[in-house]
């Protein structure tokens, strides 16, 4: 399959930006690991320079298995995503989708805080609105129009919208009077067509007359030219002007035609003035149309959806119309539809609500009051209904804020309460995500003791971490959490103490805290074994210590203070048996001072004198161990030392 | 009777002169006897001095050939054994335990003392 270079450097570059993200004081690790298969002599099968591919690899290393570093972008985006996340959790496990308009949201809570309308009043503005609409259904117009003035005074029902409404229906008739202006002037047009076209008949009938007279008198004059023509009148043969008033019939002829003219013109002219009118009567009844139909529009998209009827029912009078406009009517029996609709969630709402089913109760109660806010069913309904819906609704705020919050011990509470008032709330998915968190919260805290005992601090503490982001609330978490902090400070003040200890070898006290540096060292072989020395070396003495007590109690001094003597050897600072040979030192010193002699005859490699001192010693103590060794010893080096 | 007086006079006078001349031949007659209480104290400053003992056998330490025996003996007079070292000209002595000895004894080196000579008591 083929990569594409554009998308391939897409993802190499926006890698590159993820990893400048990062912070710089952390270096792209150099080994990141390669998906292509190698060749088996260390070289890849990967096309491209070497540089290149490191390049890659580092790149997605960074995308796939590094985590953003606190405060760097890379970090922000992630805490975003996280936030976003948990947000999608909260709503997933409430189950009960909140608006996301805030503005509806805050209008909603506002109902829910606010008294009910009066039975009485409702009926009182239904009645008057019933008024209003068998007026129009009866031509009456007028009387309707002036009802809306009184449906406005309802205030709280209203909210001056009818109002509103009767000035849409003034402004109509004011339209109406600007028509009956336009007529008026047209009718004036229209004589005024009439008398110029009178003009212009009368114009014409005297221009008809001049012209026959003219006419007349033209043919008049060419018979007596031809006369003259015939009398050979020396004048070249050039005709002659008619005598009289030929050039004055003329003029006036002209006249005639001119004012005639200008009457036609004026005639067509008023016509046109006429046509322009009627033209503007016709735009200006559109126009006011349009408007009406908009502000029915308004009405219908801000829910007056009784007004929406009313209106429509002044529009199909005031325009005299059989039937709405296609769009009005469809508004119109939306608007019927809608508030049949309100009437029967409200129905619902107090059917739930009698059932102490909130949460169905809660929503039928919402979706009516988003549909139509001003619907006598929604604006009557009690108050107390109301506020069971509030303490619900507050109730499923407040769920969504602990499970963003993560604050599970509560919610828990909080569930029990709910399930108790809204007996229709489903609570299993709640639960079920209260139970899974609850779950991975303490197998991370499990893992992170595993992490712990094990020696693997890092993951201990991430662990920890991802147990407290999962429940922040956790109880064990704090006890836990306190405790491992508690125990590795312990463990490492423990672990600095053994070391102190075993370079002054106190085994005694080594042996005293066995219980707090077992524990400590059990991962470390090499402290591990110089605690098991430090212990045998103690049990040893504490023997040893217990023989020296019976050969005491028995009377063998002697004994008792070799006993101790020999567990010295290994624990040559231990108080306990210092202080127990000293004891015997006093009891036993014969003895002691002829070991003594010998052995410091023996240091000197005065062979004879601490042989005899040892000889001697064994005469104090037939049994004793040490006297027979050195005698063993010093005898067999001085026989082959001669030789 | 006189007879008989002088027989007798002769024999003690014989006894006497061969006491005499074994008291004037004895090698030990004229050493010190050996000072246990200044040895275990000290024995430097016995160290090359020789001394007659009479010495009790105590115990066998051991024996090679061409070096000795190392014996234990205690003084008649002082309980404290000591270790002689036996040479081994001297080694046909089978000494057993509780019987008595005389000898030449000398302190060497390292505090050993040695025994030059010595005879059954």
């Amino acid at each position: 399959m083929q990569i594409p270079f554009a998308k391939t450097s897409a993802i190499i570059l926006a890698a590159s930006s993820f990893a400048v993200a990062q912070d710089v004081s952390q270096p792209a690790p150099e080994a990141a690991p390669s998906v292509a298969p190698s060749t088996g002599d260390g070289k890849s099968n990967s096309p491209g320079a070497p540089g290149e591919k490191s390049d890659t690899s580092a790149a997605l290393d960074y995308l796939m298995n590094r985590k953003p570093q606190d405060g760097s972008a890379g970090k922000q985006a992630m805490d975003a995503s996280k936030r976003a996340e948990t947000k999608a959790i909260a709503e997933d496990a409430v189950g009960i989708p909140r608006q996301e308009d805030s503005e509806l949201r805050a209008r909603f809570e506002r109902y829910l805080g606010t008294a009910q309308v009066s039975q009485e009043q409702l009926d009182a503005y239904f009645a008057k609105m019933k008024t209003v609409s068998n007026l129009l259904r009866d031509n009456q117009i007028f009387p309707a129009w002036k009802e809306l003035h009184d449906l406005a005074d309802e205030t709280i029902i209203d909210a001056g919208i009818s109002r509103e409404l009767a000035n849409r229906v003034e402004s109509i008739w004011n339209t109406g009077r600007a028509n009956v202006s336009l007529d008026q002037k047209n009718e004036k047009l229209r004589r005024d067509v009439k008398t110029a076209n009178a003009n212009a008949d009368m114009m014409s009938e005297g221009i008809m007359d001049k012209e026959i007279e003219y006419q007349r008198r033209l043919n008049q004059g060419r018979r007596q030219q031809q006369q003259g023509t015939q009398n050979n009148a020396p004048n070249g043969g050039v005709p002659q002007m008619p005598d009289g008033g030929g050039a004055q019939g003329s003029v006036a002829g002209l006249e005639g035609k001119l004012q005639l003219t200008e009457e036609y013109l004026r005639s067509l002219e008023l016509k046109a003035r006429i046509k322009l009118n009627e033209l503007r009567q016709e735009k200006l009844l559109e126009q006011a149309k349009a408007d009406f139909s908009e502000y029915i529009s308004t009405l219908y998209n801000s829910g007056r959806l009784n007004h929406v009827v009313l209106a429509a029912d002044f529009y199909r009078k005031l325009f005299q119309e059989g039937e709405y406009p296609a769009a009005m009517a469809q508004q119109v029996n939306a608007s019927l539809e809608i508030n049949r609709d309100v009437q029967s969630a409200v129905d619902v709402f107090r059917y739930k609500v009698e059932r102490g089913q909130l949460a169905g109760a809660s929503d039928s109660l919402q979706n009516a009051f988003m549909t139509s806010e001003l619907n006598p069913a929604v604006l009557g309904l009690e108050r107390p209904l109301k506020e069971k819906v509030a303490d619900f609704t507050a109730q499923m705020d407040q769920m969504r804020n602990l499970i963003e919050a993560r604050d599970f011990g509560n919610l828990e509470a909080l569930l029990q309460n709910i399930k108790k008032s809204a007996t229709d709330f489903d609570t299993t998915k709640p639960m079920a995500i209260v139970n899974a968190v609850k779950l991975e919260s303490k197998m991370r805290l499990g893992k992170a003791k595993l992490a712990a005992q094990q020696g693997d601090l890092k993951l201990a503490m991430e662990e920890f971490q991802a147990a407290a982001e999962a429940w922040p609330g956790n109880p064990d978490l704090e006890d836990k959490a306190l405790s491992f902090f508690d125990t590795q400070d312990v463990m490492s003040q423990t672990l600095v103490e053994f070391d102190r200890l075993v370079e002054e070898q106190n085994y005694r006290a080594i042996f005293d805290k066995q219980l707090a540096f077992a524990p400590a060292v059990k991962d470390d072989e090499k402290r591990r074994e110089a605690l098991k020395s430090a212990l045998e070396s103690i049990k040893n003495a504490e023997m040893a210590s217990e023989k020296a007590n019976v050969l005491m109690m028995n009377g063998d001094f002697f004994g008792a203070w070799e006993t101790i003597e020999l567990a010295s050897a290994n624990l040559p600072d231990d108080r306990k048996l210092n202080k127990l040979r000293a004891d015997l030192s006093g009891r036993s010193a014969e003895f002691v001072a002829s070991i003594n002699k010998a052995r410091d005859a023996e240091g000197r490699n005065e062979i004879g004198y601490s042989l005899t001192w040892y000889v001697n010693a064994q005469r104090h103590y037939p049994a004793s161990q040490i006297a027979n060794e050195g005698i063993d010893r010093l005898s067999k080096k001085l026989l082959e030392a001669k030789m | 009777m006189g007879i008989a007086l002088g027989v007798i006079l002769l024999v003690i006078l014989a006894a006497g002169g061969f006491f005499l001349v074994r008291y004037l031949n004895d090698p030990l007659r004229t050493l010190e006897p050996f000072p246990v209480g200044k040895y275990m104290d000290s024995y430097k400053a016995l160290a090359g001095s020789k001394f007659q003992g009479n010495l009790r056998v105590e115990n066998d330490l051991g024996w090679k050939e061409g070096i000795g025996r190392l014996m234990v003996f205690s003084f008649r007079d002082d309980p404290r054994p000591i270790v002689v070292l036996i040479p081994p000209t001297l080694a046909q002595i089978y000494f057993t335990k509780g019987q008595s000895y005389q000898g030449e004894l000398e302190v060497k080196e390292g505090g050993l003392i040695y025994a030059n000579s010595i005879r059954k008591n």
